[in-house]
C-alpha cells in the first residue's frame, strides 16, 4: 500500500514537474471560440473554462505550484522546528519554559489566520505562500520535536553519552537527529494535506496565487460563479486535491506503521 | 491499522459533514420559509458598510436607504426629476437664488414633522461629515430658513447640476433634532421616506417596515422589505428559483437560461448606467504618451470583453455610459483594431517592453476576469501586464485618491447628472485647459441643448486623448418572481422605487 500510495504519488510528482512538456495547451492562453467546453472533447479532454482556458494543461500546472509550495512551506517548517524544538529541549529549563510557552501561544492561532497575516506582510505570489505557511507551520513542528527530543534524552545511550561528557552539539548531532529522521519524515508527510489545504484555502480567498496563474484554489474560486452552468470546473480540481491529500494521507499512516 | 486508517477516515468524513451541515443551516437560515403577499424580499448581494446616506457613495446602501429617506426632489426612474419633499420649486436671481417650497404635515419615523430647519442642517451635515459626494454641493454658500416651509439656496454661482444633486440618495433629509444630538445614523437610520428602518442583522439581513404615515398617498403598498445579503452567485439565483427571494438584480450571464426557463420567473434586461472603463494614469512613460494610450486602447476588444467579463453590454467611445441622453456621437473612436495598434508600434518606433501593472479592485469578480482578458488581448501585440489585486478600500485609498498606480479596471457608475463626470477622472493625472473650461461654462448653463453641446465638446476631447480606454455599457439584469409588479429600477443609480410594487396574488 506505502508503496503503491508513494508510488502515486512520485507519479505525481513528475507530472508536476513536467508539466510545461506534457501539457497539451498553454494554461494561460484564451481560446475565446471555445469557452465553456465540456470534458471529453478531443481538443480540451477536460473541458475548458469562462475564457476557454484547457483544463488539464491548467491542473497540471497547478500541480507543479501546489506540490512546489507545500514541498518547500513543509521543508521551511521542518528546518525552523528542529531549530527551535531541539534547542528548547537542549536549552536551560528556564529558556526552554519560555520557548515553549511562546510555541503553545502561536499554536492558539488558527493555521489560516496565521498564515493570512503572515502572508499581508510579505505580499501575494506562490513564493511568499511558501515562506508564509512554513512560518505559520514552524511551532506545530517545533513543539513535535522538543518533546520527541525530550524523550530521547531519557534514554539510556543519551544519558550514557552525557556521562561521558559528551558535548550538546555532538549528542544532537550523533544521537539525536538520526533518531529524530524517520518520524521526522511522517511528521512532514502527515502534514503536508494541512498544508496543501491551507495554500488552496489561500489562493480561493484572493490572497495566495494571482490570477491568471494556474493553480488548483484559483481554479476553484473561478468555478464558484459557473457551478451550474460547468460543473466539471469545480469537479476537477476539487478531485485532484482531494485525490493528493488522499494519497499523502494514506501514506502518512502505512509509514506510521512502519516506523 | 485498517482500522486506525478507517477511524482517521471517519473524523474526515465527520468534519466534511460538519461543514456540509454549516452550508445548509446557512442556506436555510438566511432565506425565511413564509411566503407572505405583504413581503417583499429581495437579494443584496453584499454587506453595506454603513447605512448612513452622507458618509458613502456605495450603491449597497443606497439600495436599502432609498426606502427609508426622501430627498427634496426625486427621480422618475426614466431620468426626469420629479417633486418629492418640496412639492415645487423656482430658480430666481440669475441662477443664484432657488427657492424650495416643502411638502407641509410630512413626519419622520421618529414623529417629528418635517420642516425647512431639517433641510438646512442635513445640508450643511454633507460638507461638515466629509461626505464623498460633498462637491457636488460646493455651489451652495447659504442656506436660508425663509418660512416653516420654504428654504432658500443662495448660490456662489450658477450651479445647473445641483438639482440632480439633490434628488440623488446622499442629498437625504435626516431629522434636525437627531442631527443635533449626534444619533448614528450608520447603524440605526431615522427619515422620512415609504419604509422605516426595523433591524439589521449583519451579514444576514436587513428589514424595512410600512411607514404608515407615508406623505404620498395610498403608499406603500407592501407591508415589509427584507433585504436577504446573499453574497455568493449561485446561492442567489437558487433562491430565487426556489422561491425564497423575490427580486435579484446581479446574476451571472450564464444563469440567464435557467431563468428563462422558469415559468415562474421573469428577467428584464435594461443598459446599466456604468462606463466600464481602464483608468490609465497619465503621469509617467510610457503612459504619458498619447500613442501608448492609443495603441493599447486599440487592442482591446470591447465586445469580447463586455460578453465574457460583464454579460454582455455596448461598446462606448467616452466618458458616458451608452444609455444616458448625453452620450455624443463621437466621431473618434480607437476601438478594437489590433493592425492599426501594430502598424503604430512599428511607426513611431515605441518601446514597450517595460512590464505595466494592472491593479484590480478584487470585490468584484467580474473586473478580474475583464482584466485577464486585456492581459491576454495586450499580449498578442506584444505588451505584458502583470495583475495586481487589491481588496476594496485599498484601491479607493491607493488608485481612485493618491492616483498610485499605472493601469486600472473599474465601472464608473451612472448620475442624474452629467456633470458628475467630470469630477472623477482626477486619479488619470490627465488635464485639458479646454475641458475644463468647457464643463465650467455648461454648469453655469440652464438650457438644456447649449449643455448638451458644451459637453459632447468636452466628451470628444477625452476620447481624442484617452485618459481611459472606454470600453462599455453592461446590461443590467432584473429578475423578479412572476408575481411582482410595479417594482421600479432607476437605471441611473441603480436603487429600487418599492412605493408602488406589491405582489399580484397567486393563481
Amino acid at each position: 500500500m506505502l508503496i503503491i500510495c508513494g508510488g502515486a504519488l512520485l507519479a505525481l510528482l513528475l507530472i508536476a514537474l513536467a508539466a510545461p512538456l506534457i501539457a497539451p495547451h498553454d494554461p494561460l492562453l484564451h481560446h475565446p471560440q471555445a469557452r465553456f467546453v465540456p470534458p471529453g472533447d478531443p481538443l480540451f479532454l477536460l473541458g475548458t473554462d469562462n475564457h476557454g482556458r484547457d483544463i488539464l494543461s491548467r491542473l497540471l500546472f497547478g500541480a507543479r505550484s501546489t506540490l512546489i509550495t507545500a514541498l518547500l512551506a513543509v521543508t521551511i517548517a521542518t528546518m525552523c522546528g528542529i531549530l527551535l524544538g531541539c534547542g528548547a529541549a537542549l536549552a536551560p529549563p528556564l529558556v526552554d519554559t519560555l520557548l515553549a510557552l511562546l510555541i503553545d501561544t502561536l499554536l492558539a492561532f488558527p493555521l489560516v489566520i496565521l498564515s493570512l497575516i503572515l502572508l499581508s506582510t510579505v505580499g501575494g505570489g506562490i513564493l511568499s505562500v511558501a515562506l508564509a505557511l512554513g512560518i505559520a507551520f514552524t511551532p506545530l513542528f517545533a513543539r513535535h520535536f522538543r518533546l520527541e527530543t525530550r524523550a530521547l534524552l531519557q534514554r539510556h545511550f543519551v544519558l550514557a553519552a552525557l556521562a561521558i561528557g559528551a558535548r550538546r552539539l555532538y549528542i544532537l548531532w550523533v544521537h539525536l537527529l538520526p533518531n529524530l529522521l524517520p518520524k521526522t519524515v511522517l511528521q512532514m508527510a502527515l502534514n503536508m494535506v494541512l498544508i496543501i489545504s491551507v495554500a488552496t484555502a489561500l489562493s480561493f480567498l484572493g490572497f495566495g496565487a494571482i490570477p491568471p496563474a494556474a493553480d488548483w484554489g484559483l481554479m476553484l474560486r473561478e468555478a464558484r460563479s459557473y457551478l451550474h452552468h460547468a460543473p466539471w470546473m469545480a469537479l476537477f480540481p476539487g478531485g485532484i486535491l482531494l485525490l493528493t491529500n488522499l494519497l499523502f494521507q494514506i501514506s502518512a499512516e502505512f509509514l506510521a506503521r512502519r516506523i | 491499522m485498517i482500522y486506525k486508517i478507517l477511524n482517521r477516515g471517519a473524523i474526515f468524513s465527520a468534519q466534511l459533514l460538519g461543514i456540509l451541515g454549516v452550508i445548509l443551516l446557512v442556506l436555510v437560515g438566511c432565506v425565511p420559509t413564509e411566503d407572505s403577499q405583504k413581503l417583499l424580499r429581495v437579494a443584496l448581494s453584499g454587506s453595506p458598510d454603513t447605512l448612513d446616506p452622507h458618509t458613502t457613495s456605495a450603491t449597497l446602501t443606497f439600495q436599502v436607504i432609498r426606502s427609508v429617506y426622501d430627498t427634496l426632489v426625486e427621480p422618475d426612474g426614466e431620468g426626469n426629476i420629479m417633486a418629492g419633499l418640496a412639492e415645487r420649486w423656482e430658480i430666481a436671481g440669475e441662477g443664484l437664488e432657488w427657492r424650495f417650497y416643502l411638502r407641509p404635515g410630512v413626519r419622520f419615523h421618529n414623529g417629528e414633522l418635517l420642516t425647512a430647519q431639517d433641510i438646512k442642517a442635513s445640508l450643511e451635515r454633507i460638507r461638515e461629515v466629509n461626505s464623498p459626494r460633498a462637491a457636488e454641493f460646493s455651489a451652495i454658500s447659504r442656506i436660508e430658513i425663509a418660512d416653516e416651509h420654504l428654504v432658500i439656496l443662495h448660490l456662489s454661482a450658477p450651479y445647473a447640476p445641483l438639482l440632480a444633486s439633490l434628488g440623488s440618495g446622499w442629498a437625504a433629509i435626516l431629522p434636525h433634532s437627531l442631527i443635533a444630538a449626534g444619533h448614528d445614523f450608520s447603524l440605526q437610520p431615522v427619515g422620512s421616506g415609504p419604509f422605516s428602518f426595523q433591524k439589521w442583522v449583519k451579514d444576514g439581513k436587513i428589514v424595512l417596515v410600512k411607514n404608515e404615515h407615508y406623505w404620498k398617498p395610498e403608499m406603500p403598498l407592501l407591508e415589509m422589505v427584507a433585504f436577504h445579503i446573499l453574497t455568493e452567485n449561485a446561492i442567489r439565483a437558487q433562491a430565487l428559483l426556489n422561491n425564497e427571494i423575490d427580486v435579484l438584480d446581479v446574476i451571472e450571464p450564464t444563469d440567464i437560461a435557467r431563468f428563462e426557463e422558469s415559468p415562474e420567473v421573469k428577467i428584464e434586461r435594461q443598459l446599466s448606467s456604468l462606463a466600464m472603463v481602464i483608468p490609465i494614469n497619465t503621469s509617467q512613460p510610457p503612459l504619458n504618451d498619447l500613442r501608448v494610450r492609443q495603441v493599447l486602447s486599440l487592442a482591446i476588444d470591447r465586445q469580447r470583453v463586455l460578453d465574457e467579463a460583464y454579460g454582455g453590454g455596448v461598446p462606448i467611445n467616452t466618458f458616458m455610459d451608452y444609455g444616458d441622453p448625453y452620450y455624443p456621437a463621437v466621431a473618434t473612436s480607437y476601438s478594437y483594431d489590433p493592425q492599426r495598434a501594430a502598424a503604430l508600434i512599428r511607426r513611431h518606433n515605441l518601446q514597450l517592453d517595460k512590464e505595466l501593472e494592472l491593479t484590480v479592485p478584487q470585490n468584484f469578480e467580474p473586473h478580474i476576469r475583464a482584466a485577464e482578458i486585456y492581459q491576454q488581448m495586450w499580449r498578442t501585440i506584444g505588451i505584458e501586464v502583470a495583475l495586481n489585486l487589491v481588496d476594496w478600500p485599498t484601491w479607493i485609498g491607493e488608485v481612485y485618491s493618491n492616483a498610485n498606480y499605472e493601469l486600472s479596471v473599474i465601472g464608473h457608475t451612472g448620475r442624474l447628472d452629467p456633470h458628475a463626470r467630470f469630477l472623477e477622472y482626477g486619479y488619470t493625472n490627465w488635464n485639458n485647459a479646454e475641458l475644463t473650461q468647457l464643463v465650467l461654462e455648461a454648469q453655469q448653463t440652464a438650457t438644456l441643448e447649449r449643455r448638451k453641446e458644451l459637453y459632447s465638446r468636452a466628451l470628444a476631447i477625452m476620447a481624442e486623448e484617452l485618459p481611459f480606454i472606454f470600453v462599455g455599457t453592461n446590461w443590467r439584469y432584473v429578475v423578479t418572481r412572476n408575481n411582482v409588479q410595479g417594482l421600479i429600477v432607476d437605471q441611473k443609480l441603480d436603487t429600487f422605487d418599492f412605493r408602488g410594487t406589491y405582489k399580484a396574488p397567486l393563481q
